[in-house]
């Protein structure tokens, strides 16, 4: 079991990215936190064109922490950003791809 | 008396230019003949005694401290006995002594040290004992006083604080009340009743003369008509009120036990109990006498109380939520698997540890409907646990229930489900609720096989153990149910032949992590097989049982497993 680890990253201007990249395990305990990052990273006051989350560190991804996936997708879209979601291998990939989720993150 | 030594009365009587002269510094006359006026000018009592223990010289304060302290006589022993005994060197310590005084205004605490001779021969001062000798002293009465104020607030504050940690987190409704009263003997009275009414039913603890764990029962709360005082006294509100002495008596018919305090003044507490319990708690003996709302006993009774109150409601809440837990539990427990002719079925299922032992997974199975015979049966998972799972677990299985009654075909009712899902959470501002579950049914056919439909969304595919041992993945996917409009879902017919076993299974078995790896799908895959030929429950009690050695004591999630089987 790995602590959830958040990190975010900001390029500024027109096309400025947030980039959340996240580690260790995303479950029922800790995705509150990934979607606590994620609205801080659409923050109203710099708000980014787009909104990366990077799973490439994250050794496990529940149900709840796919629930999180979407919703994040929402919200960006919701703010009128763009969502990727990239780096997802091992079992995280597997949950994707099981629920679908894969084909909707594209 | 010697003429010399008489010490006017007034302080202002001695203001001669002499208190004028730094008090260390020396005196015109010899010891014996110590100006008055210097050492009447001081606030603190001195004494000046030769060795024998004569009083040679005392000042005003020291004659209001001591009023049988006698100029030219030796200090009374009887009378004055601490001073007599310090002058003598006998006392505790060697230049120090602190006593209890008889006095005209009452006991006074008097605190003396030895200072240096006052005289014309400046220190170093003699031994104890050997020539003069003089004594400062003071009233330290009012610091006593104050001392003894602090510590009886420090006794409060040590009792409430101890009373608190003994009630905090007991959370059970009857122990907390046992606390309550136990505490309350013998600090606050020599005997406590506590009587407190939640929902239909009156429990009681009080304490038994003698001691003991005290006495707790349960009444119906329509036997409060039988006491009438009691019942008042719990429907009140605010600070104690003493009550007459029938109470004592009405207690003794709630409680079956002798009147608490056997005839001592009793008073009424009523508790202040946020929301769901009435609760009084009467205490009896004189300690409870006290009616003087600045009194600090009374103000430590009713922090007694609060905290009593705090107790039980936490206590209450905390048997609420456990009841409402074990309903829901038992609303959400694994259904009874139905007896069908022609399909044997088996499932297992063992909740995540979580307090309220409400997890995500559940199955459901419907024994045979319709002319073809067919059984339904559900396997899923929906995110989250405890209360927020229970629901959307319930709302899936509810809707599963009354959609399949319209549509049987798994790939035509898990689209309905999906948009049924959908609409509910948008009428709630939600966010995403899903689930992922494998969804079908069973036909059994004339030749002994079973013909199964299935569909899936999110779910990982279902395992076909052959009679042989051979293991096969049903080739089915699909996309989570109930967090996209546009999900697609895929389907599959698999044939069951005589000692076939299709196995349905949640994330949490193949998720099952012990020490750092995954259980896996391969490791399952391998397991299966020694189980080949064996009933679908024993199939699923094996695999449970492998999870759980392989979990090796970690936290895992739910495990849900469905076997359906064609009877050999």
């Amino acid at each position: 079991m790995a602590d959830l680890t958040i990190r975010t990253e900001r390029t500024d201007g027109p096309d400025g990215q947030a980039v959340v990249s996240v580690g260790g395990d995303l479950d029922y305990d800790s995705h509150g936190r990934l979607e606590e990052a994620v609205d801080a990273a659409l923050d109203g006051g710099r708000r980014p064109a787009g909104l990366v989350v990077d799973l490439a560190e994250v050794t496990y991804c529940d149900s709840c922490g796919l629930r999180v996936l979407l919703g994040a997708q929402a919200r960006a879209h919701d703010v009128g950003a763009t969502f990727v979601l990239r780096g997802a291998h091992g079992q995280p990939a597997r949950a994707l791809k099981l629920t679908g989720l894969d084909q909707v993150f594209g | 008396m010697d003429g010399r030594h008489g010490v006017p009365t007034r302080v202002a009587d001695v203001r001669t230019p002499a208190d004028d002269t730094p008090s260390t510094a020396p005196a015109p006359a010899p010891p014996t003949t110590v100006g008055p006026g210097l050492i009447d000018g001081l606030d603190e009592g001195v004494v000046v005694c030769d060795r024998a223990g004569v009083v040679r010289a005392a000042n005003a304060a020291a004659r209001a401290l001591l009023p049988d302290l006698r100029v030219g006589e030796v200090v009374d022993v009887a009378r004055c006995e601490v001073l007599a005994r310090a002058v003598r060197g006998e006392g505790q310590g060697t230049g120090s002594f602190e006593a209890v005084v008889d006095h005209p205004e009452g006991e006074r605490h008097v605190r003396g040290r030895r200072g240096p001779v006052l005289g014309p021969t400046p220190p170093p001062p003699p031994e104890p004992g050997e020539g003069d000798s003089t004594w400062f002293l003071r009233d330290v009465t009012g610091e006593h006083a104050r001392t003894d104020t602090l510590l009886a607030a420090q006794e409060r504050a040590a009792f409430l604080a101890e009373a608190g940690r003994a009630l905090h987190g007991v959370l059970h409704l009857d122990r907390t009340a046992r606390r309550v009263v136990a505490l309350a003997v013998p600090r606050l009275a020599t005997g406590a009743v506590l009587v407190m009414r939640h929902d239909d039913q009156v429990t009681w603890a009080a304490t038994e003369l003698g001691g003991g764990r005290p006495r707790l029962g349960h009444t119906a709360a329509s036997e409060l008509t039988r006491v009438p005082r009691v019942a008042a006294a719990l429907a009140d509100e605010g600070g104690g009120v003493d009550v007459d002495p029938w109470l004592a008596e009405e207690l003794a018919t709630l409680t079956g036990l002798d009147a608490p305090g056997s005839g001592a003044p009793l008073r009424a507490c009523p508790v202040p109990v946020t929301g769901v319990v009435d609760a009084l708690v009467v205490l009896a003996g004189p300690r409870a006498a006290g009616d003087d709302a600045t009194d600090p006993e009374e103000d430590l009774l009713s922090s007694y109380v609060a905290r009593a109150g705090a107790a039980l409601a936490a206590a209450a809440l905390h048997e609420e939520q456990a009841h409402l837990g074990a309903v829901l539990q038992e609303s959400l427990a694994a259904p009874r698997l139905p007896e069908t002719e022609g399909v044997v079925w088996g499932a297992a299922y063992r909740p995540a540890r979580e307090t309220l032992r409400v997890g995500g997974d559940f199955y459901e199975v419907v024994g045979p409907r319709g002319p073809e015979g067919r059984s339904a049966f559900l396997l899923g998972d929906v995110c989250g646990k405890g209360i927020e799972a229970a629901v959307l677990s319930g709302r899936v299985r509810q809707s599963w229930h009354a959609l399949r009654l319209l549509e049987d075909r798994p790939a035509r009712l898990l689209p309905l489900l999906n948009t049924a899902l959908l609409d509910a959470v948008a009428t709630r501002d939600e966010g995403p609720r899903f689930a992922t579950m494998v969804l079908g049914d069973a036909r059994p056919q004339e030749d002994g096989t079973v013909a199964l439909r299935l569909a899936t969304g999110g779910h990982p595919p279902p395992l076909v153990l052959r009679a042989d041992g051979s293991v096969e993945t049903v080739p089915v996917a699909g996309m989570l149910v109930g967090g996209l409009r546009e999900a697609r879902f895929g389907e599959a017919e698999v044939l069951l032949g005589p000692g076939d076993t299709c196995l349905l299974y949640s994330d949490g078995v193949v998720e099952a992590r012990g020490a750092g790896d995954f259980f896996g799908e391969e490791r399952l895959a391998t397991t299966l097989p020694a189980c080949a030929g064996a009933p679908p429950a024993v199939v699923c009690e094996h695999l449970e049982q492998t999870v759980v050695e392989w979990l090796d004591g970690h936290d895992h999630d739910d495990v849900a497993l469905l076997a359906i089987q064609a009877p050999a």
